[in-house]
């Protein structure tokens, strides 16, 4: 006789086996695995390690006109991440106020059918493109430089922050909705009497976990032209400068743990309750809900 | 049925209906005033809020005794005290027709009395109709002209006055 705990370890092994075998069609030869480890040792040996640090010491040109303990911020490093933080918080702002409205609409407690999948249609086509393949296409249409990563990062965030938006406002409690509908409250004054106010801690949380997100992302739009401190990763990979690029990675990993961590403290100030729950550090590792 | 001059099930027109669930629904994250300026908005034809209609929603405040809380949030108040901001903004409102369940609830005996005195008083001042579910007969004797007892999901025809008799039983 087949038990329930018989099929779950077929299922299981099935699983596992569908996966060997997907994954051994797609290796020609298993035996390149085994120099890999050392190719692994000599790469980092020769070529990351130890990481060159000129990256965040000022560029030749243009002269560097700050205080000297100061100089570090007319580096390649500085001058690329700040330019990525601008880019982000720039898409991160305009992308909230096109989605808020556009996420108002497609939510289905709020409105029909047809304007809530016409809207969605449109959010999943913004979001359908990861933002680095908008990058190319604004890089073709407006030039090279931040001004492309704005657009790119703008469209993606639309499409991400609109649907966490209306996923978060159909989660909402119906009976403030049906209350102010039966006093003949239009869907305006609804959505802004009591869908925002209702959902605010949500919805700016969201925002702020999407400032977060752009800033990971936005690291990599520069590969493309598309501004930031891509832009300098990808110069120094075509000149195989890896010891440079680790460089700017680290830079890259430091800056983003610090945002997650601003991140997570500033939407603390923003949950169910409303009331300031201190955050831990080590949060940014895990769940941005964990606690102490 | 007519109900604020339009056949039902039609949408009653702005403001002549007001509403008071037994969950209340009101906007939890914000203040006592906001709420009841939901309501104070929509009894005027207007969506900006004019120095008239905030004078209702602070009158309606007034009147269910919450002057001293008036920018706090709802969350933060007691089921009584939201109980009494829920029957605020249907006072705002000036409705023609007030729907309320169970508004009464959670109220201790003082403050029931003076929301109800203050209901009555608007539902005799302005001549609109005040239709409440009540579980409790004795309360709903104290403040009925009609009564009717649903029982088992279906207007009992044989109870339509119900006398202390019944109350007893």
């Amino acid at each position: 006789m087949i038990t329930i705990k018989n099929k779950i370890l077929f299922l299981f092994f099935g699983t596992i086996f569908f996966t060997f075998w997907l994954l051994d069609g797609m290796v020609n030869h298993w035996g390149r695995l085994s120099g890999s480890l050392g190719n692994l040792i000599t790469f980092f040996n020769e070529s990351l390690w130890p990481p060159d640090w000129s990256v965040i010491k000022p560029q030749a040109y243009p002269v560097c006109t700050a205080y000297p303990l100061f100089d570090f911020t007319c580096s390649t490093a500085w001058i690329g991440m700040i330019e990525t933080i601008k880019i982000a918080f720039v898409a991160t702002i305009l992308g909230s106020i096109i989605s808020l409205p556009l996420s108002m609409v497609a939510a289905r407690n709020l409105n029909s059918k047809g304007a809530s999948y016409f809207i969605r249609f449109i959010l999943a086509g913004a979001r359908s493109l990861p933002s680095i393949i908008w990058a190319i296409f604004f890089v073709i249409l407006v030039g090279f430089g931040p001004f492309a990563g704005v657009l790119a990062m703008t469209i993606y965030t639309v499409g991400y922050l609109g649907k966490l938006q209306y996923e978060a406002i159909e989660g909402m409690n119906n009976i403030p909705l049906e209350t102010a509908r039966s006093m003949g409250l239009s869907k305006f004054e609804i959505a802004i009497g009591v869908v925002i106010p209702e959902m605010a801690n949500s919805l700016i949380s969201q925002t702020i976990f999407m400032f977060e997100y752009n800033v990971r992302h936005g690291t990599v739009i520069g590969i493309v032209g598309a501004g930031g401190i891509g832009y300098y990763i990808n110069l120094y990979l075509k000149f195989l400068q890896y010891d440079k690029v680790i460089s700017y990675l680290i830079i890259i990993f430091i800056v983003v743990l610090v945002i997650d961590f601003i991140s997570i403290s500033a939407r603390s100030l923003f949950n169910e309750e409303g009331d300031l729950s201190k955050p831990s550090w080590w949060g940014v590792f895990g769940s941005p809900n964990s606690k102490k | 049925m007519e109900v604020c001059g339009d056949l039902l099930p039609q949408k009653p027109k702005r403001g002549r209906l007001g509403y008071v669930p037994q969950r209340l629904g009101l906007v939890r994250h914000a203040s006592i005033m906001h709420n009841v300026m939901l309501g104070a908005n929509a009894g005027s034809s207007t969506i900006f809020h004019s120095s008239e209609v905030k004078k209702k929603a602070h009158l309606a405040i007034e009147r269910m005794g919450l002057t001293d809380k008036i920018l706090e949030p709802v969350r933060k108040l007691s089921g009584g005290q939201q109980r009494r901001v829920a029957t605020a903004r249907t006072l705002a409102q000036e409705p023609k027709l007030i729907l309320a369940d169970e508004f009464l609830s959670e109220l201790d005996e003082e403050t029931m009395e003076m929301v109800l005195k203050e209901v009555l008083e608007y539902v005799r001042k302005s001549g609109a109709a005040l239709i409440v579910v009540e579980h409790d007969i004795a309360r709903a004797r104290s403040m009925a002209d009609r009564l009717l007892v649903i029982d088992d999901g279906r207007i009992n025809p044989f109870i339509r006055e119900v006398t202390a008799m019944e109350i007893k039983v």
